[in-house]
């Protein structure tokens, strides 16, 4: 049974825990303003913002693809849809859609409201930028989006000026205030409070259950199979571990229930690992990557998940739990062949862990892919490296797109280890690096093309991380 | 038509539906689903050419909750075009509800109803199928070679107007033209060019899928509600397809959510109707993402020769296109869109010695459509790439170039007669025409004067300047028909029915904008009902960039009859002679101003008082001519020379679409085409397996741009008055998506010396591109 909150009214249902929430509020719920346009989280029709409440009482939201979202992920939340806004009352992002004929076929509109309602939600500055990122998974195809980044500019500038003048602690009460909320989400922390909830102990899961940890990319690929198998949540894991992301002993710990927007917005990665904010904005959407877990992207276990690639760079290894036994692998062995990983029935990665940074270290992502945004890569690859900033003292390379697994360039870092940061040595790993990679024709590219971009993303990452040493004519002349 | 002092035409009122559509209330075709309806599911074809040898449907038939099984077996065979033009089609009557040939991946095989989604696939699995394999043509090669498997090979098929159609050849239609002397041109140029350019297809990919509702009310008509461009021809191809009346099937357009010109099409009504009528119930019918880009319309892949002779003085005394369109396995849109590389392309500038000659080839590849800017989009990547390689040639700047040859108001050109629907086009001449203004402030807003040459290139990321101008039509003449009618309420409010399809254009906002302009009135007392084939009078649909035009014209001229009759029964009520009387503010008043009635007084008295009748009428509209607008379209790109990236920095289109109704809902639709011109120009690519099927079928790697990925675009409409369009209106929804590949093609070889010829320029063609010519790094 999953007890929530869906608008303003509770809902009880025994319907299958992995059927989309986007078919359960549209077919049992009959709420037809969220739209199906994809099926596969690409185009944001279906967003819908989901809460939860935290230990101080206060619900906190975020915007998700509703078509990818598994009905057992809102076990205990409280769903919004944009018949939630509650058109008695013309909400001020409505009235920004409005006044700046945003909508032309309409279809993406109910999205893109939630998107920037989310953005309000969650935007500590209520900046520009913060709602072109809240926006960055709603697909429309008639306005070219002028008109729609003009209404979130609008709102940016309403809500900054607001803001200036006095804004509550909780965001939920301040935007009711605001009549951005409907006075009933005032009552959604005490109600969830007293809803009935039961997580799931986590040695309740074994072999014969599957677990779901965001379910961005299970849902894609196999929704049928999912609605046939004993599912277990991993949000929903009694663990406070699985969902957090620390610092302790001179390593960085992050939950296997960990989302990738958690990751993104995390302050242990802002000091450590400044650019993966930037970098994890190329990883799919908002709406997707408030949905999706950093674990649930390593098991997918694609040749170019840009989070792997990241995290074998890394130096990463895996704390998989099975019951209460733990045992450790490290990421780049974990993987044995397209798809194939070192986990067991019943295992789960408990905690992703990566060795804390020190000042002479340097890190950098690179991704060339079709489209900039949204799009999966042609190929990526990413570089942490200890220097002293003449010698390379450390390196490990990954690059994504040219195997059947994400994979370590061992070869390259052997080379450059010891070596001179110099256009010579660069243009020999280069030569290295061909040597060694063999990707495959597809619809991302051909064999040589990716070829030729993996050298010329291993010569990015100096170009940038050394940019008095290493000019581009000069190792790409 | 006199110009007037406009009141609520020209201001960008607010878009009458976009309340309610951020409020997403129920207003699309699936959110009027009754819970007990059937849904379709369909078997598709994997092969892209064979025969069904057998067929076995009992297993699926008799599924617990499957409710019928379609197939070439049980329904009637009737051949019929699925692409909604004007009647006769010029096209062949090629497709069949269901046959016993599939003709690409995607094809129908058979159809389920069933109780659910999922009983309807498990049911589709369930039917077995016997294939005879036939050779597929794959290619424009393929189809043009000596002995090519035919694709049309049956004997029922034919053309319900005598255009060429070979079949027996791969030739679905056939289009041409010649003018002055094409080969005394060549040898009178200094300069002569032969080039050859290529396009690839593309989709729509609407947000809203295909999306029908079939139900039969308590007549025993069929109610079909569906997401469609073309309400009366959707009516008129199903009751074909199905052999029964016209008069048995209502089809009601609510809110569409997009349709681009795919939506021009019959593509799922017809099984939605069928099963309704078998089965006595309400049919649902939804295509997948999936689905939209294997089975649904594309656009058209077109390679074109293009022979030009040009002298030093900038004189072009050769034009030579041919051209060999991919039609696809159906060939509904193949004449047409032919047709339309020439007609809405030739006329831009001056050439008296033109030879055209347009082949649609069938190919067991997926079936081109209409797709916004309908064969102009294709053509013009070929005439002003050409545009920029002449000037470039006699050594003279691309934008002078273009001042020295586009046409100018008053003039003809031999295209326009020579070329039209399956039969000769309309002669005409040009009337509005901004276009040398728009030449001239585009060139401001984007910098042309710091443009320098890519010799004085160099490094990895190059900048490039690039421009095009751009015509379309406005309306097909003497074809298209659109008509309205409104009646007046006691309130002074009006009921406004058109059969106008407004398609998320925004265009129930202009009608409403029109008619109320020409009634004197405000946009907000117009009650806009479209479009619905028991209640809403005729019109062909939205297509050809006609609505404002042709549908905003009659709808202009149905409110002048009814401000004539307000105008009458204000006389009647102030007994005054009507000459004496002028409509203003929603009122009748004396000339002298001495006397008023309002409207709502005036619809009162016509409705309770005196000599009742409903104030009320009907007006239709057909064009003698489709004005084009014109557009100058400016690109400043970065070119990554290591990765072939090409990034649109800044996109300035300058339009001139006559007088804007709503000048945001027509900046809307510049800045909506122009991305997707973007996108199609560079990401948006169809990719097949070596069989035929499409291999990225998904949002995932078939790439739009989204928000992030917009660049900077910059919206300058230019007024001209076009004197035969309503409050001076022409077109504006399609042109623009014209612009971005020639545009980007002429900025990247601005960018680098690199000309692209195939479309699109995706990162790895333009690295291989830049590798070719050897390019400086």
């Amino acid at each position: 049974m999953i007890s929530c909150i869906v608008n303003n009214k509770t809902v009880e249902t025994g319907v299958n825990p992995g059927i989309s929430v986007l078919e359960f509020v549209r077919e049992e719920l009959n709420l037809t303003g969220t739209k199906e346009g994809c099926k596969e989280g690409e185009c944001g029709a279906c967003t819908v913002l989901v809460g939860e409440l935290h230990e101080n009482g206060t619900v906190k939201y975020k915007a998700c693809a509703s078509c990818l979202l598994p009905l057992g992920e809102i076990d205990g939340r409280h769903i919004v849809t944009v018949e939630g806004l509650d058109s008695s009352l013309l909400r001020p992002v409505q009235k920004a859609v409005f006044n700046n004929n945003a909508s032309q076929c309409g279809f993406c509109t109910p999205g893109i409201v939630l998107s920037l309602t989310g953005f309000l939600l969650t935007s500590e500055s209520f900046g520009f930028n913060d709602a072109l990122d809240a926006l960055d998974g709603n697909i429309c195809r008639c306005t070219g989006y002028a008109s729609i980044r003009k209404a979130a500019e609008e709102l940016s500038i309403i809500f900054k000026d607001k803001k200036g003048s006095v804004e509550k602690e909780n965001r939920v009460e301040q935007l009711i205030d605001w009549e951005v909320l409907p006075e009933y989400f005032r009552s959604i922390g005490g109600r969830l409070e007293n809803m009935i909830y039961s997580p799931s102990n986590i040695s309740m899961f074994n072999e014969n259950k599957v677990l779901i940890a965001g379910g961005t990319d299970l849902l894609v690929q196999k929704p049928e199979g999912l609605l046939a198998e004993d599912l277990v949540f991993a949000s929903k894991l009694d663990s406070i571990e699985l969902k957090q992301i620390k610092e302790a002993n001179e390593y960085l710990h992050i939950g296997g229930a960990v989302t990738v927007e958690q990751l993104r917005k995390s302050e242990i990665i802002h000091k450590y690992f400044p650019s993966l904010e930037n970098d994890l904005l190329l990883v799919s959407s908002t709406v997707m990557r408030n949905c999706a877990t950093v674990a649930g992207n390593i098991v997918n276990a694609s040749p170019i998940g840009d989070i792997t690639i990241i995290l074998l760079a890394l130096n990463t290894r895996l704390i998989l739990r099975k019951d209460h036994s733990r045992r450790e692998v490290m990421l780049d062995k974990f993987y044995k062949g397209y798809k194939l990983m070192d986990i067991g029935g019943g295992e789960i990665i408990e905690k992703i862990v990566i060795p804390l940074p020190d000042e002479t270290s340097l890190f950098n992502f690179e991704k060339v892919s079709n489209r900039k945004y949204l799009d999966i890569a042609s190929c990526n690859s990413a570089v942490s490296i200890k220097t002293d900033n003449k010698t390379v003292q450390e390196i490990t390379v990954s690059v994504g797109g040219v195997a059947p697994v994400p994979l370590l360039q061992n070869e390259v870092g052997k080379f450059l280890k010891g070596k001179n940061i110099s256009t010579e040595n660069l243009i020999e790993a280069g030569k290295i690096l061909t040597s060694k990679i063999s990707p495959i024709d597809d619809i991302r590219g051909t064999a040589e093309y990716k070829k030729l971009l993996t050298r010329q993303l291993l010569y990015s990452h100096f170009v940038k991380l050394f940019p008095d040493k290493i000019k581009y004519e000069e190792v790409a002349g | 038509m006199e110009k007037k002092k406009m009141n609520v035409v020209n201001t960008s009122v607010e878009k009458i539906d976009s309340l309610y559509l951020s409020q997403g209330k129920s207003c699309y075709v699936e959110d009027f689903m009754p819970d007990n309806a059937l849904h379709v599911k369909m078997l598709w074809s994997p092969h892209a050419h064979a025969r069904i040898k057998s067929i076995d449907i009992s297993e699926a038939e008799n599924m617990d909750g499957v409710r019928g099984v379609l197939y070439y077996g049980n329904v009637p065979r009737i051949p019929h075009c699925t692409a909604g033009q004007g009647y006769p089609e010029p096209s062949p009557y090629d497709t069949y509800m269901f046959d016993t040939k599939v003709r690409y991946v995607g094809d129908r095989v058979a159809a389920v109803a069933a109780e659910t989604e999922e009983i309807a696939e498990k049911a589709v699995k369930k039917i077995k199928v016997e294939y005879e394999l036939l050779e597929p043509v794959l290619s424009f090669d393929d189809a043009l070679k000596e002995n090519a498997p035919v694709i049309h090979d049956e004997e029922e098929s034919f053309v319900p107007i005598p255009i060429p159609y070979e079949p027996e050849k791969n030739i679905a239609a056939r289009v041409g033209m010649e003018a002055g002397d094409f080969k005394q041109g060549l040898k009178d140029a200094d300069f002569t060019f032969d080039e050859m350019f290529e396009t690839g297809y593309a989709q729509h990919t609407p947000m809203e899928p295909y999306v029908t509702l079939a139900q039969i009310d308590n007549f025993g008509r069929i109610v079909i509600t569906t997401s469609t461009q073309v309400p009366f021809h959707c009516r008129r191809i199903v009751a074909n397809t199905l052999d029964i009346p016209v008069g048995r099937i209502r089809v009601i357009k609510p809110r569409i959510g997009g349709g681009f010109g795919c939506k021009q099409e019959m593509l799922i009504e017809d099984v939605a109707a069928m099963f309704s009528l078998r089965t006595d119930m309400p049919v649902f019918f939804r295509f997948t993402r999936e689905e939209m880009f294997k089975t649904g319309r594309t656009r058209h892949p077109i390679r074109f020769r293009m022979q030009y002779g040009v002298k030093k003085n900038g004189e072009i005394t050769a034009l030579g296109m041919d051209a060999v369109n991919n039609t696809g396995a159906y060939g509904g849109h193949g004449l047409t869109v032919m047709s339309c590389c020439g007609s809405k392309v030739f006329p831009l500038y001056h050439v008296n010695n033109i030879h055209f000659d347009a082949k649609a080839i069938y190919t067991n590849l997926p079936v081109g459509g209409a797709y916004r800017g309908f064969g102009a989009t294709q053509a013009f990547f070929a005439v002003e790439s050409m545009m920029d390689v002449m000037a470039e040639a006699i050594g003279m700047d691309p934008v002078e170039f273009r001042k020295i040859n586009h046409i100018r108001s008053g003039e003809s050109h031999p295209a326009f007669a020579a070329l039209g629907e399956g039969k000769d086009g309309t002669p005409m001449s040009i009337g509005s025409n901004a276009l040398a203004e728009c030449i001239e402030i585009g060139a401001k807003e984007i910098g042309w004067h710091r443009r320098t040459g890519h010799k004085e290139k160099s490094g990895r990321y190059r900048r490039g300047i690039g421009m095009c101008c751009l015509m379309q039509g406005s309306s097909v003449p003497e074809i298209d028909m659109g008509a309205a009618s409104i009646k007046m309420n006691e309130d002074g409010s009006f009921n406004v029915h058109v059969g106008a399809t407004d398609l998320g254009t925004g265009s129930d906002t202009v009608m409403a904008q029109i008619a109320a302009e020409e009634l004197e009135t405000t946009a907000d007392k117009m009650i806009v009902y479209s479009s619905d084939t028991d209640m809403t009078p005729f019109d062909v649909g939205a297509y050809a960039s006609s609505t404002t035009y042709l549908s905003g014209e009659a709808c202009r001229k149905t409110a002048a009859k009814v401000k004539q009759q307000i105008l009458n029964t204000a006389a009647e009520m102030l007994n005054s002679d009507i000459n004496e009387l002028e409509a203003i503010g929603a009122s009748v008043v004396t000339k002298d101003g001495k006397e008023k009635v309002t409207y709502s007084e005036i619809s009162h008295y016509s409705l309770y008082e005196n000599n009742q009748y409903q104030i009320a009428a009907v007006e239709s509209h057909i064009t003698h001519k489709s004005p084009p607008p014109f557009a100058a379209h400016y690109i400043e790109i970065e070119v990554d020379t290591y990765t072939g990236e090409i990034k649109v920095l800044k996109y300035v289109s300058a339009v001139d679409c006559g007088t804007a109704i709503n000048p945001a809902l027509a900046e809307g639709q510049v800045e909506g085409a122009v991305l997707n011109g973007i996108s199609y120009a560079l990401t948006e690519e169809y990719r097949f397996s070596e069989k035929g099927k499409m291999t990225n079928p998904s949002l995932k790697t078939y790439n739009i741009f989204s928000l992030r990925d917009k660049p900077e675009m910059k919206t300058i409409l230019v007024p001209s008055y076009e004197d035969t369009g309503p409050f001076g209106a022409k077109s504006v929804s399609e042109i623009c998506i014209n612009g971005a590949m020639p545009g980007i093609a002429n900025a990247l070889y601005n960018a680098t010396g690199v000309r692209v010829y195939k479309a699109p320029f995706t990162k790895e063609r333009v690295w291989k591109a830049l590798q070719e010519k050897k390019c400086d790094f």
